[in-house]
């Protein structure tokens, strides 16, 4: 593959374009949500707070700029979920939109599956570039003719107009999750697709919007018994009858669709032991008083999982490590990388302010020889995984000039700070990067501030 | 005497003293959970030392950056005191919490008490802080917060 993801000590990562409001004002409406480019990394779509989808698209290469690759313009924007109450149940139901995945494309229009915590919709967005003139009933301003009037008969012709690009829903898949949607994939078949909420996993086909079939249901029968939740779900990139989910409780499943109809009972069990002597997993205490009870419970939550582009491991993202997985091997990871393991001393006050339940999701680049994936301050973290060796970087107006090489950042865990480092108790908390997309060919990168997407390509000579 | 105080943070049964049949939930359910250990009359005096001593670890922690496992002695220490922990019924209120997302309630006993209290016919409307639904002021339809969607474009696009 051309171009496809170098190492990440060779590459040069380069500020291309920024997208958002410069005032640090932000509206709750504008926090973005999810990013996520389509299979050839020519469209790139965003959802927002506030049900809002944009989509960029690539323009062609510039033959005069030979430096960079095309630049991302706002191709479609739309207002995919509205915010909603459910009288019965006395829930708020919010528009955030909380994963956009699309669909290959078949024909000339792209479609996209966008999700709230209830809804699922397929989105058409088609291109018009031609209107029909020349009607024999109708004016052209559309009013209509009266027809004893006609007393010639011409053929409308398909005449150009300027670009217009449509969005529209054609399916609407509703009322199938009791509790709140965390995942979607669309499966290798590209004919169903999952979705999965805190209990459930329920597989759907894409033309059908009043069945969905029930694949996994970890619900207790008696919900004082639960212990866990499911966190994400996918489904396997070529095997159309595998999917993965994680769970609350640090554990990832694989299950196979071919072994029943409920796959409640897991194929592997992807778990890692604790190691006495330094716990490789984040151990958060948590105390909690109930009446004249106590509880402590351990969260090791996974906030993501995802397959590798060639099907043959999978990454999974908790708090403050991402850790990379041989299907073939359940008992460990093959790998694993600390992304700010300067906050372990920290998870106590990280629970006061909320932190250490943020969601960071983690990628792949193109040829899975790298991974990334998001940290605060508006760092991201990069790791190669053939050369070893990992880099942070910042998304900040700052290095916004058009070309600039990104610097390395380095946080300063203890001791004397270097020059340049920035020691963890001046990290800013509240800017944090919890989406993140690679292209699926190009080092091109799409990384998602609070309320702005920034676009990085490498250095091209 | 005060009628909900601590209850408030408190998801337990309710007990007789309690208001029997209203269901009560606070209308925003922050997670935020206190690590202090709160002291309850039915706890043995074995408990009050284990308070001394777990704000006390809690001061050790904070001061030992360089202590290699501080969250795994602090646990040692909790398991040692607390050996039947994790085997609470009850189910986590933490996952409760993560699926009762969004939930909303309307209190009617904040409501007949509000009503109860006023003497005069001119009742209490919203303050100020339109997301207080609950307390002294008498919650009506058009109190609460309307939820439109967003009308303006976003603003990657612009």
């Amino acid at each position: 593959m051309a171009g496809a993801g170098g190492g990440s000590s060779d590459v040069q990562w380069c500020f291309s374009q920024v997208k958002g409001a410069i005032d640090d004002d932000v509206a709750e409406a504008d926090i973005i949500s999810t990013v996520e480019f389509n299979h050839s990394g020519e469209l790139l779509a965003t959802g927002d707070k506030g049900g809002r989808v944009v989509i960029f698209q690539q323009e062609l290469e510039n033959k005069s700029q030979p430096q960079s690759r095309g630049e991302y313009n706002v191709y479609s924007t739309f207002q995919s979920h509205e915010p909603e109450f459910d009288y019965l149940k006395s829930l708020e139901i919010e528009e955030k939109i909380n994963k956009i995945r699309w669909l290959p494309q078949k024909n000339a229009a792209q479609f996209l599956l966008s999700t709230n915590d209830k809804t699922i919709k397929l989105w058409k967005i088609s291109e018009r570039d031609k209107r029909p003139e020349g009607y024999n009933l109708k004016e052209e301003d559309g009013r209509y003719r009266d027809p004893t009037t006609v007393t010639t008969l011409r053929v409308p012709v398909f005449r150009p107009m300027d670009l217009m690009v449509e969005a529209s829903p054609r399916r609407v898949f509703a009322n199938a999750h009791t509790y709140h949607i965390n995942s979607i994939s669309v499966n290798s078949d590209y004919e169903t697709y999952l979705s999965a909420d805190d209990l459930r996993i329920n597989l759907w086909h894409l033309e059908i919007t009043d069945r969905s079939f029930n694949i996994v249901d970890i619900k207790p029968a008696n919900m004082e018994e639960l212990t866990e939740v499911i966190t994400a779900a996918e489904f396997h990139p070529n095997q159309c009858n595998t999917f993965v989910y994680s769970s609350s409780k640090g554990t990832i499943r694989l299950c196979d669709m071919r072994a029943s109809a409920l796959c409640d009972k897991h194929s592997k069990l992807f778990e890692e032991p604790e190691d006495p002597k330094q716990p490789p997993l984040p151990l958060l205490l948590l105390l909690e008083i109930i009446s004249k009870k106590k509880e402590i419970i351990i969260i090791i939550m996974i906030s993501d999982v995802k397959f590798s582009h060639n099907g043959r491991f999978m990454m999974t993202r908790d708090y403050l490590s991402v850790k990379i997985w041989d299907l073939n091997m359940e008992t460990r990871p093959v790998e694993t990388y600390q992304v700010h393991e300067y906050l372990r001393s920290k998870l106590c006050s990280l629970y006061e302010n909320d932190c250490i339940f943020d969601k960071f999701e983690c990628c792949w680049n193109g040829n899975d020889s790298v991974v990334m994936t998001g940290s605060y301050n508006n760092f991201f973290r990069m790791f190669d995984r053939a050369q070893r060796r990992d880099v942070t970087l910042e998304a900040s107006r700052e290095s916004s000039r058009p070309r600039s090489v990104l610097k390395p950042r380095k946080v300063c865990a203890g001791g004397k700070r270097k020059k340049d480092e920035i020691s963890v108790d001046s990290l800013d908390f509240n800017k944090k990067i919890l989406h993140t997309a690679w292209h699926p060919q190009d080092n091109i990168i799409a990384v998602a501030t609070t309320n702005n997407l920034y676009i990085f390509q490498d250095k091209l000579n | 005497s005060p009628f909900w105080t601590e209850q408030r943070y408190c998801t337990g049964e309710l007990g007789a003293g309690d208001r029997g049949d209203y269901i009560k939930a606070p209308l925003f359910q922050t997670r935020k959970r206190r690590i202090t250990v709160l002291y309850s009359a039915n706890m043995s005096s074995e408990n009050q030392e284990s308070e001394a001593q777990m704000e006390s670890g809690e001061e050790k922690q904070d001061s030992q950056e360089k202590d290699s496992n501080p969250l795994k002695s602090e646990e040692a220490k909790l398991k040692a005191k607390y050996p039947k922990l994790g085997q609470k019924p009850g189910g986590s209120d933490f996952l409760m919490k993560r699926l009762q997302k969004g939930q909303k309630y309307f209190d009617s006993g904040d409501y007949n008490m509000a009503k109860a209290k006023m003497k005069n016919k001119q009742l209490p409307t919203a303050g100020p802080d339109k997301n207080l639904v609950t307390g002294d002021h008498i919650p009506t339809p058009q109190d609460l917060p309307q939820r439109k969607s967003s009308l303006v474009t976003s603003k990657l696009a612009g």
